[in-house]
Parts: structure tokens; sequence; C-alpha cells
């Protein structure tokens, strides 16, 4: 027994595990010094603790099961989670005119967050089989379908920020898997002539969102608000920051969903700009093991599923961070590991099991039996 | 994918930069944008939603008052300006510097409240030394207003500041410290409705705490309109009808459940709540013996007395333990064993059957049915009818009451189930315990052939703005009790007559042209006198309207109970209404009740 928890503890990829690990405790200060000044003062991240325990558990499960399996069973999770996106259209809890949760007990789920995951897990199947001719029209159409359906689904509720994550990196994962440039550019030109429906398919303060990011000034109060307040935070954090739970704008509650999507300014503000490029190193670091273990995977399906999570990983992280410098549109993403969220944290931390699982595989075939 | 590697490093560098740029470029901007000429947001409550009657009587709506507020972050301590404050406002110096202390940690950017309903003179005076008064603000708000003042206090309720269980309840919802929110009432079942969203301004101060300009403006958005099923000509009736006597009245309609009339004596004007009801004032009202925020109507709990005989008489003839035909004897007393129990009737009703002891409210035909009679039947007849389990009705801290059985009497009095209890029971005296709104259902149940609808007070939520329906609350068939179809018609057809037979009870609620079914009763209490009891409905062959009216300690139900049911009536179903003096509590001296004993024989056991 020991033995065995030795050779497994040995085969870790230390250098990953470790970084998400690190990020995920500094995410539990900053969330706590976000929210200290609520009423609940322990509230919120008392839960980010229970969520991360369940975070721990799942990346240890999903890194001893072999990635074969969920790339067997890809197209299981790609229906549950149309089921699921469905069924929260439907009776999914309303917020600020979206339905992104599904309430069960005192649970809530969001099922875009599985949605993510199985694209990712069809995509590398569909792509990753040598068998599939990408070449050939008909197939291609095929995968267009497969990822336009969760797609639309996630647009109806409505949940930006998720598809705007799911479309470069289905494009990353078209290209590296083969599919000539030629196809590509001809997508990139459709989905540049459908941008209209799109802009038909948001809602108005989505719209509102993007106008506002063209001209900030427009509405100081309103969607630009958010990105005003947070550059001036970030901005007066200066080289060290204000130091922990000082930061006057953070305090002042001026940045609004501070302890999700905008918690990067709260970074900012208190630790400046040495804690901005320590957690931006982290992350970047975590990015590059990542393309590593892809590049070293067994096999074509594991390497692309490598390469499709860092690539998730990477275009959350750029959006949401670009959106808190002012470099993006505020789009509703969280910050991989730092942000508070339940389900974000656990669906990351089964990305990383998974990933750890490929960079075993490489490493202890013996480990390894076969087809999960 | 070094290609891919790239694009991504490019991105972060892109970051990298303009982190750059932000926070060590342009610190010093940033800064002082931060720090100096300071950003503040200074909240502006949304007016609550308005509340009317069905026919769109404003019953709760709201009024401007300014309200002088304060940010900590911007008042020096200790300094001149608290000092200066403190004169005007004439409040001791340290529970200021206590309080602008206690927010120097947290939320000391956000406004406090210092005072609201300032008056015109106070006003002007810290206008004049505005300057002397950084970081003190005042600012007009809304404020809820009771026009009709103690009207529907209890189907309304009150206002007040969120509590920390409140809070923590609250805790994913749109609910923050020093919110308002409904504590009773319509104002507390519905605060979501009504709350609306609050607004805000953006305004920028100087270095002494100042207001210098304004930046962005969100308007604040109205509560919903709660429009409320009660009738204001109607309530206002009930309301004067029970002048200062203690009791309550509900009135609606049994074919929806709507509650049309619900008062509560005494009652309290909601409007002493609204700005933070005083110490004294809150002492007073919690030490009045008569409670008045209690709602009697729904969480009063009283022997219902003869107005629970229609159920022993289903249970009864459901068990067949008697026909239409039987008789007993009343000759005023009636002995069990060695324990007498009189009839309110002293002299005795001789020879009585069923429908006579339901007409003339025999007491002692009753205790001899209930000898008969299995209590379980009595209990399962009255679960039928909802008693034993709360209406459902849309208030809060409702009360269920107690149906007693010998289950229930071996478990939390330890003693067996005797006779004497079914005896009491059957004349709905003993360990019963029902609330008024029950004993409505009740009447309504009878009305309506058994079928019970969920009382209720909500009639129609409408948008503020475009005044459209955006819920509404359909009639909610809650309970169907099964009772015998011949048992329903005879009761029914004695219901009437206890109304009008010259010898019944309920004579005083006749309406001339109209049918009028109902049932009285004086229900021996151990507070003393009794509580006079009256249930009715009319029109007998279509019934629109439901009345139960109880009078605490008032005596005879036939006497003080059916005249004000019976007005109500009159006003509901379109008649003249007969005038009435209003009745004094003590002018009305109610005679002796059921069991003989002292009141606590009620409570006491008869082997």
């Amino acid at each position: 027994m020991k033995g065995a928890i030795k050779s497994y503890l040995k085969g870790m990829d230390w250098a990953v595990a470790s970084n998400v690990l690190v990020l995920s405790f500094i995410g539990f200060f900053v969330v706590f010094s976000a929210t200290s000044h609520n009423f609940d003062i322990t509230q919120p991240w008392k839960r980010q603790l229970f969520w991360f325990s369940i975070s721990l558990f799942v990346m240890w499960l999903f890194s001893r099961i072999d990635y074969r399996f969920w790339i067997e069973a890809s197209y299981i999770f790609y229906w549950v989670s149309i089921v699921s996106l469905l069924a929260v259209l439907v009776v999914g809890d309303e917020t600020n005119g979206a339905r992104r949760w599904i309430k069960i007990g005192i649970l809530s789920y969001q099922p875009s967050e599985l949605a993510k995951l199985s694209v990712l897990l069809v995509l590398a199947r569909f792509i990753g089989s040598k068998t599939v001719e990408l070449f050939f029209l008909g197939r291609l159409l095929l995968l267009m379908a497969m990822l336009g359906l969760p797609l639309l689904l996630i647009l109806k509720q409505p949940d930006l920020g998720s598809a705007l994550l799911l479309v470069p990196v289905s494009i990353i994962l078209m290209y590296v898997g083969g599919v000539p440039f030629k196809w590509l550019t001809w997508l990139f030109v459709l989905g540049l002539a459908s941008s209209p429906l799109v802009w038909h398919f948001l809602k108005d303060y989505q719209k509102e969102r993007l106008e506002v990011f063209i001209n900030p000034q427009d509405d100081p109060l309103g969607a630009g608000y958010n990105i005003i307040q947070s550059m001036i935070a970030i901005g007066s954090g200066g080289i060290s920051g204000k130091g922990y739970m000082q930061g006057t704008q953070t305090q002042l509650s001026f940045i609004p969903e501070h302890h999700t999507d905008f918690i990067f300014s709260v970074v900012g503000e208190e630790w400046g700009f040495v804690g901005c490029v320590l957690i931006l190193g982290l992350y970047f670091f975590m990015i590059q093991r990542t393309f590593e273990i892809s590049r070293k995977a067994r096999d074509r399906e594991g390497s692309l599923l490598a390469l499709g999570i860092a690539s998730m990983f990477a275009v959350q992280i750029v959006i949401n961070v670009g959106m808190t410098v002012g470099l993006l549109p505020v789009t509703g993403l969280t910050l991989p590991f730092i942000s508070y969220g339940g389900s974000s944290l656990v669906f990351s931390y089964a990305a990383v099991g998974i990933l750890l699982n490929i960079s075993y595989a490489n490493r202890r075939p013996v480990l390894v039996t076969g087809r999960g | 994918m070094g290609f891919l590697l790239g694009l991504i490093t490019m991105a972060f560098a892109g970051i990298f930069l303009k982190l750059f740029y932000l926070q060590i470029l342009n610190y010093p901007f940033y800064r002082s944008l931060s720090d100096t000429n300071s950003l503040r947001l200074i909240p502006q409550r949304a007016p609550r939603g308005i509340i009317t009657d069905r026919n769109n009587e404003v019953l709760a709506t709201n009024r401007p008052t300014y309200s002088l507020f304060l940010v900590p972050a911007d008042v020096k301590a200790y300094g001149p300006s608290l000092q200066k404050l403190s004169e005007l406002l004439e409040e001791p110096l340290s529970s200021l510097e206590n309080l602008v202390e206690s927010r120097r940690q947290r939320r000391k950017f956000e406004p406090v409240r210092l005072q609201s309903h300032l008056d015109p003179d106070l006003i002007a005076r810290i206008e004049e030394n505005r300057v002397h008064l950084p970081g003190v603000y005042i600012q007009m708000e809304p404020e809820r207003y009771y026009p009709q003042g103690d009207l529907a206090s209890h189907v309304l309720g009150y206002i007040g500041e969120i509590n920390e269980d409140e809070l923590a309840r609250l805790r994913d919802s749109n609910y923050d410290e020093g919110d308002l929110i409904g504590k009773m009432g319509v104002e507390r079942t519905y605060d979501r409705a009504l709350k609306g969203e609050d607004g805000g301004v953006e305004v920028e101060v100087d270095a002494s705490g100042i207001q210098r300009r304004t930046l962005a403006y969100r308007e604040p958005v109205q509560g919903q309109t709660l429009k409320l099923s009660i009738d204001w000509k109607l309530q206002k009736l009930a309301e004067d009808l029970m002048g200062s006597q203690v009791g309550s009245i509900v009135v609606s309609n049994p074919q929806t459940g709507e509650v049309l009339a619900l008062v509560s004596r005494p009652n309290f004007d909601p409007n002493e709540f609204v700005s933070g009801i005083s110490y004294k004032d809150w002492n007073d009202l919690m030490k009045d013996k008569l409670h008045p925020l209690e709602d009697r109507a729904i969480n009063g709990l009283y022997p219902p007395g003869s107005i629970f005989k229609p159920i022993t008489a289903l249970a009864a003839l459901e068990d067949k333990v008697i026909d239409l035909n039987k008789v007993f004897l009343c000759t005023g007393i009636f002995w069990y064993k060695t324990w007498p129990y009189r009839c309110h009737n002293h002299a005795g009703h001789g020879w009585v059957n069923l429908e006579r002891a339901i007409i003339e409210s025999c007491d002692i035909f009753f205790n001899q049915v209930g000898l008969l009679v299995k209590v379980d039947k009595i209990y399962r007849v009255a679960r039928r009818f909802g008693l034993g389990s709360r209406t459902q009705i849309d208030l809060d801290s409702e009360a269920s009451g107690l149906v007693p059985n010998p289950r229930w009497k071996e478990s939390t009095q330890h003693m067996p189930w005797f006779p004497g209890d079914t005896i009491h029971l059957s004349i709905g005296q003993g360990y019963l315990l029902t609330t008024p709104i029950q004993m409505l259902d009740v009447i309504s149940g009878l009305a309506m052939d058994g079928k019970i609808f969920k009382p209720h007070l909500l009639y129609r939520i409408l948008d503020h703005n475009t005044g459209r329906t955006v819920f509404e609350d359909p009639p909610d068939l809650l309970r169907e009790a099964e009772i015998v179809p011949e048992d329903l018609a005879f009761l029914k057809a004695t219901l009437e007559k206890v109304v009008s037979s010259p010898h019944g009870t309920g004579k005083k609620a006749r309406i001339p042209g109209v049918r009028v079914a109902g049932k009285t009763g004086s229900a021996e209490n151990p507070y003393g006198d009794d509580h006079g009891w009256f249930m009715a409905y009319a029109p007998a062959e279509d019934p629109k309207v439901a009345v139960l009216v109880m009078v605490e300690n008032g005596g005879e139900g036939g006497i003080v109970a059916a005249p004000i049911a019976k007005r109500l009536m009159e006003l509901e179903l379109g008649q003249e209404v007969t005038p009435m003096e209003i009745p004094t509590p003590g002018t009305t001296p109610g005679e002796a009740g059921t069991p003989v004993p002292t009141p606590t024989a009620a409570k006491g056991a008869t082997p």
C-alpha cells in the first residue's frame, strides 16, 4: 500500500500539480479579502474550502482513471451535457436574466462547465482517430454540427463567456489535428459573416457590454463602470500593491463581482504589479508544461486532449485577465483556480486530473492497462 | 504547436505590457483617482411597491423624507466636524464618535443614515454649516406610509431594518445590511416583489470629503404593486363594527378563498415602525397584555365552543350512533356519573332531536352524543375540514391548533382518554384549540359542499410602470372534505334554520330576502366571560360570502358576533347595511356556558 502511494506520488507531474495548488492557495486569500467586508464574513471562503477539498478528490480520482476511458465514453458525456444544457433552459435558476444554474438540493451546478469538458473530449476523439478523413467536407460539416449544437444552447442561456471559450479552442484543435488551413479560413469568413446573427442572439446587456468596451466612458455607472473601476483598482496598486485586505477599491465594493469575474482586480490592487506578474507566471508555466505533456503523450487522442485543456485554460485566463485590465470586453468568465465558484473549480481540477493521467501514461506505461 | 505557444506567449505579453502601463507608468494617476479625488457610491433607496385593495384603494404607499447621512471615511474623528454635528443634531458626541470608530475598518466608504424626518429648520442649519461638515450630506428618500393608519394593520404588517438572522437566511438574494424588510403581514410575505431595486449616484469628493460633482446615476426601480383581495369598504366596516372589542373577523369568498376582510383587535399603527420604532413604544407594545402585534385571526388559539357542533353532528351521523329522529331529554343539567354538565339554557330544552339541538344549540344533547360517538370519528371529521393544520394563508406565523385524540393525550399528558374528554370535545371545549381562520375554513367547506380553497390575501401583482399583471394567484382547492350528501343537505338546511327559526340562536343575523346559514358559539374559557363566536355564509343557495366573527370574552355569540356578521354580509351582498350601535366591552355579559364546575373544568379530567 505504502509502496503504491509512493510510486503514485513519484509518477505525478509535480510541476502541474503543485502549480495549481499554489494558485488555489493564493485564491483563498484573495477571495477572503474580496468578501471580508461583506456581512457574513466567513461564508464564501468557507464554501470555497469545501469545494476545494472536493476538487482535490476529483483530481486524484481523475488522475487514477485511464484517460482513454474518457475518450471512449466521450459521446455519452457529450449527450449528457446536451441534455443538461436543455434542462437548464427549462428548469434553471435565473439570475441577471440568464439561466445557467441547475439547483440540486443545496448545490447548484452549471451545465456549461460539463459541456466545455465534454466538447474537448469529443473533439479529441473525433479529430484524433486516424480513420477520420478530415479533408472530406461531409466530415467537417458533421464536426461543425457537433460543435454548433452545444454552442447554440450555451448562447441561448446566455453564457457568452463559455461560448467564446469554445470557439478558439475548437479552432486550435482542428488546426493541430490537420484540418487544412484553407478550410479554417473559410470557417473564419463564415463565422464573420454570421456574426450579425449572433449579435441578434445576444441579450441587451451583452450588446451593451460590447459597445461599452469600445467606449467605456459612455456608461460609467453601467457596464463601463466595471472596466473603469477595475482599471483604477489595478493601476492604483502600483508595484507592490496596497497590501493584503487594504484595497480601497475592493473594500469599497466599487468593483462588482470582485470575488468571481473581477478577482484579478483585487490581486492587482492589493498585491500590485509583482503579484500580478507572479500569478501570470504561474499560469504561463502551467500552460507550457501542459504543452509538454501533449507533446509527449502516448497517442494522438491524449495529445489532442492535453492540448485542448491547455488552450482552454490559456484562453480563459487571457480573456478574464484581459477584461480586468481593459484589453477585452466584459464576458463573464472566471479566472481558473482563483475565482470563487464551485462548478468552475471542480471542473478545472477534473481537467488537471486528466492531464496528470496523460502525463502518467507517458512515463509509466506499466500502470496503463490498455483501453479503459 | 510551437506556433500556438507563441500566440499564447504574445497574449500574455500583451497583458504584461498593459499591467506595466497601468501599474507602473500610470500609477500616480490611478492612485490619485483611488485616493484623493475619491469616487463615492451614494446608494438611493428604491420606493417600495404600493399596496392596494382589490378596488385600487391605496393601503400602503411612500412619501418623501429628508435624511441625514454620514460617510465614516470622510469624517475626521474627534475633529470639530463631529462636535458641530452633535450640536446640530443634539446627540451626544460620544455616540457619533463610536459610530465613526466602528466603521473605521469595515465599510467605511458606505454612508450611514443618521437621522430621518429632518425638519426644514435643521436642514437649513446643516446647509449653513456645510463647509464644517465634510462627509455629511442630506438626501431625500422615499419612506413607507400607510395612509389608512391602523386599518388592516395585521394584513399589511410592518417593515423594519433587516436583522442578522434575516440576512443569513437571504444570503443569496438581493439583500444587504441596512435594507428595510417586511417583518409581518403581506409586507413580509411579498417582500421580494415589493422591494424594488436600489439605485445610486457616483460622486467625486475632494480631499475634505465634500461632494464635487456627480459622475453617474442609476435610477432606483420601484417595487411591484401588490393588489390584495381585501375590500377596503368591507374592511373598514368590519373595523368599525368591532369597535374597541378584542377579537377578530375574517370575511372571504368561499368560492375562491379570497380574503375580503381580516381584522384582529387590538391593532397597531404600522407607521410607527417605518423609521425605527422608539424603545419606549416598542416596550409598550411588548408589555401590552393584549399583544396588539399578534394576529388573532391566524395565530389566536381558542376553544370554538358550539360552532364545533356541526362537526360532531357529522361524525355522529356518519358513525350511525344517532339518526335524525333520535331524541334526548335536556333538563338544563346532565349528570354523567357524579359530574354535572349544564346547558346554557338553564331551564332545559325538553326533548330535543339533532335539528333542534343545532338550532337552539343544546349542549346536553351533544354531551350525550359524545358518550355514543367514537372520539376518533370526531377527530377524523375535524381533520377533514383542516382543523389541526395550518390553512396556508399567505401570512407568516400561522398557528396550527389542536384536535385532541386519545393517542395525543397519552403521549403528551400521560393520562388515558376519559369519556368526559369526549363530552367536552363534542361541544367544542376541552383540549380542542382552533384559530378563527380555521373556523372560517370549516364554514366555507360546509358552504361549498366540502370544497375548501386556500385562503389568500394576494389578488394580483402588477408591474409598477406598465400596470400590467405579472402574477395572479388562482384559486387553490386545498381540501375536499368527504361528507355523506344526505348528512350535508340536512346540516345546511339546519344551519339556515339557526338564523331563520324563531328559536334560532343566530336570528340576529337574519337579512330579509337573503337565505343566511350560520352557527353561534359561546366558548367557555379560563380567562373570563365566554368567547362569542359566529360563523355564517350567504346566500345559502349559492354562497358568495363566508364570515367568521370572534369576540374575546364578549359573551354569547348570537348576541355579540351575529349582528356584526349580518352587517358584513349585507354590505358584501349589496344590501343596505342596518345601522348598529358600536358595542363596548362589558355591555353584553354572557350567560354561563357549558360544563358547570369552574372554568378549569374545561381542561379537567372526568373519568
